[in-house]
């Protein structure tokens, strides 16, 4: 495992105070130690709760508006963080053109950067988030920095099935609740929303209730923590057989 | 009789191993290519549940992304976080008994480039590689499309794919392209038609006359875009053309086996009476060389036409795009596309780095010098495009014109290695992607065909190619 350990760093939790303490910087992440300000906001003990195959069930949390459109994976998480051989660590780097200035200090505007916003859990953006390229990276960095939801009117293919791999949840609205969501999201201190998967809710801080669209497995998927590999690999002796047949195609 | 089904459905029908109740289904995957930026992770959780690659023989890995495209570079890839990644995939490759090119193997290159050129893409195969512009390969008519990282230790492990079936969706170009116009000029003229999300949920199939007289390389070309287009996949049902490219390629069937495949083939195409859940139409004729203005591949212009003003907006939302691009790639709006001033020129690319492209944008350049404020670039796609260039004399064209002559890799399309824009820098590239930051840092790219770079490149600004002498 390439992992360096940067120690007596000082870094700052959600409840906002600063902390000395230990934590595992990946190689991605290790542009931190390039930028050091930016270990000021990463924040390891958001994280370390939130595992790819935990269940997703309720949410409850800050929404962060990004009005949006076609946020490409680029965006999410710019190339230089790509490097990296592991998965975590790379909430650092979320929206980095966004959030940092060059010289890695914040953009205050920036809807993360608002001290309203530091919590967030849920983004609310528009249409067609997540387009572009494949990278996973777009989901880890989401997770890593705590964002738990997506909520929007459309999602690229590929972001979209990413997400479930990582127990995210892309949350798909109509036109007009997503302009209610993003209205809410604009509250600052009172933007916080509660999502019940298994109803398939979304309720705002004046108690609103918005229906969102998901299929049947992904949905099962998320509220039982399923791992995908582990569920094929029950059909081992089917795809065994489809595959002698299969095989004897000289094109195959 | 059976039901008229699309060449999506055919290819999909072949490959279903289960369906659950509500439709996810188990596909087979019979090809699987492998680079260095997105397998790691993939590998790593193989080796935490002590799994083994289903089929080793189905998996070729290559490493393209990160390396450096000068040669001294290459053999000493300063970036520590560059050489771990292409280390990490040897030792993957090694550790899983995987076939693998490096950066020193003359069958090196853009993991969609070498596919078709090893002939490991072949008609009728479901082809997955962690990398969006799996769809290239549709070019040949197999099902092909980016997956995530999750999704590659998922197939390495099962050879399968959960999915879900894509509507169908056909894009019809009629029509005979003017000179000068290529299929670069197809794709962002759909993808400027459609939008960037206007193919999502589909497989898009191409087809009409301006599609079929493509070469192999324009439908590449044309295919590797769907994703812009919102589509994971695009199809292109094989022909003569297809099979003449594929013929004696090294990992092409061989003998009796390549005449049985050859039969296969020739049945892969959409029944009479298919169902289309939709379907767009573009006439060839009329269509002019196009340029991207913003951020997005759906930012199309045409070379005659200018810069769109914020007040061009259909109503707030794409008013805020269009300031919001404008601001990016700083432009006012309204300025004449021609007027455009170019700080570089990037030819290469999975979209553009084959020997067609390498040699429309040589008979632009040749005999001329590029504009004294441009750096000019060309990276070939592969070790097998690049020596095949300097055999027909490309890179002396190049390089007497000014232009740099590289290894090759990815490049400055996605500036993972060395090659990038510098802040503010303006650039004539025949990528795929214009997105903020994207060529580097505060860089702005204008997307364009190889003879339109090249042209820009030599102009110092963007010029019509169609009145090129």
């Amino acid at each position: 495992m390439l992992h360096e350990v940067a120690r007596g760093a000082e870094w700052q939790d959600h409840s906002g105070g600063p902390k000395q303490g230990y934590f595992l910087l990946t190689r991605g992440a290790g542009r931190l130690i390039e930028r050091p300000n930016l270990a000021t906001l990463w924040r390891p003990s958001d994280t370390t709760d939130l595992n790819p195959m935990d269940k997703f069930t309720t949410l409850t949390g800050v929404a962060a508006p990004l009005p949006i459109t076609n946020i490409d994976t680029d965006m999410i998480i710019p190339k230089q963080y790509l490097k990296t051989i592991a998965r975590t660590g790379l909430g650092s780097g979320l929206f980095s053109e966004l959030r940092f200035k060059e010289d890695g200090s914040e953009i205050p505007d920036f809807v993360l950067n608002q001290p309203a916003y530091r919590k967030a859990t849920i983004i609310v953006a528009e249409d067609n988030f997540g387009c572009g390229s494949s990278r996973e990276h777009a989901p880890w960095a989401l997770l890593d920095y705590g964002i738990r939801c997506v909520i929007s009117t459309s999602f690229a293919d590929i972001f979209y099935n990413n997400c479930f791999q990582n127990g995210i949840l892309p949350a798909k609205v109509s036109k007009e609740d997503l302009k209610k969501l993003m209205d809410d999201a604009s509250r600052g201190a009172n933007a916080t929303l509660s999502i019940d998967l298994a109803k398939q809710e979304i309720t705002g801080p004046d108690g609103g209730v918005v229906k969102f669209d998901i299929d049947e497995s992904n949905k099962h998927c998320l509220l039982n923590g399923l791992d995908a590999i582990g569920l094929t690999l029950v059909k081992e002796a089917q795809i065994s057989s489809f595959e002698e047949k299969h095989n004897k195609h000289a094109w195959a | 009789m059976a039901k008229s089904r699309t060449l999506y459905d055919k290819i999909w029908d072949d490959h279903v191993v289960d369906v659950q109740p509500d439709g996810a289904s188990l596909l087979y995957i019979d090809r699987h290519l492998v680079h260095e930026v997105t397998s790691p992770q993939a590998f790593e959780g193989l080796r935490m549940a002590k799994r083994k690659v289903r089929a080793p023989e189905k998996t070729l890995l290559v490493v393209d992304h990160n390396v450096p495209t000068t040669a001294d570079a290459r053999a000493d890839v300063i970036d520590p976080e560059s050489k771990a990644q292409i280390e990490q995939l040897a030792q993957n490759a090694a550790d899983f008994g995987l076939e693998y090119y490096d950066a020193f193997d003359k069958r090196q290159g853009i993991v969609h480039i070498i596919g078709p050129e090893q002939g490991f893409t072949l008609p009728g195969t479901t082809i997955v590689c962690g990398d969006s512009h799996t769809s290239t390969h549709g070019a040949f008519g197999a099902l092909a499309h980016g997956i995530g990282t999750s999704e590659v230790e998922h197939v390495l492990a099962t050879q399968t794919l959960i999915q879900k079936k894509a509507k169908n969706m056909l894009v019809k170009v009629n029509g005979k392209l003017p000179a000068g116009v290529t299929a670069k000029d197809i794709i962002l003229a759909i993808i400027g038609k459609i939008g960037t999300a206007g193919g999502t949920g589909h497989v898009i199939e191409f087809a009409g006359e301006a599609i079929r007289d493509l070469s192999m390389e324009g439908r590449m070309t044309v295919c590797n875009m769907t994703i812009e287009g919102g589509a994971r996949a695009g199809l292109i049902a094989p022909d003569e053309k297809t099979f003449a490219y594929l013929k004696d390629r090294p990992k092409a069937p061989k003998g009796t086996a390549w005449d049985e495949a050859v039969r296969y083939w020739e049945t892969l195409h959409t029944d009479e009476g298919a169902h289309f859940d939709s379907v767009i139409e573009l006439d060839a004729a009329n269509l002019p060389p196009i340029v991207t203005w913003g951020t997005s591949p759906e930012d199309v212009a045409t070379i005659e036409s200018a810069v769109p003003r914020v007040e061009d907006g259909r109503d707030d939302q794409h008013k805020a795009k269009i300031k919001r691009a404008l601001d990016y790639m700083g432009l006012n709006g309204g300025e004449k596309i021609t007027d455009l001033k170019i700080d570089r020129a990037f030819i290469g690319s999975c979209t553009n780095g084959r020997i067609e492209d390498l040699r429309a944008a040589a008979k632009v350049v040749e005999g001329k010098k590029v504009a004294a404020h441009v750096n000019a670039m060309v990276v070939p796609g592969s070790g097998l495009v690049k020596d095949q260039a300097e055999a027909e004399g490309l890179d002396k064209i190049f390089v007497a014109a000014g232009f740099e002559w590289r290894e090759p890799g990815c490049s400055m399309c996605l500036a993972m290695n060395p090659d990038k824009l510098a802040p503010g820098e303006r650039c004539a590239s025949t990528s795929n992607r214009n997105f903020e930051g994207r060529q580097g840092f505060k860089g702005r790219t204008h997307l364009v065909s190889p003879a339109m770079a090249a042209a820009a490149a030599i102009a110092g600004h963007f010029v019509d190619i169609r009145k090129w002498s």
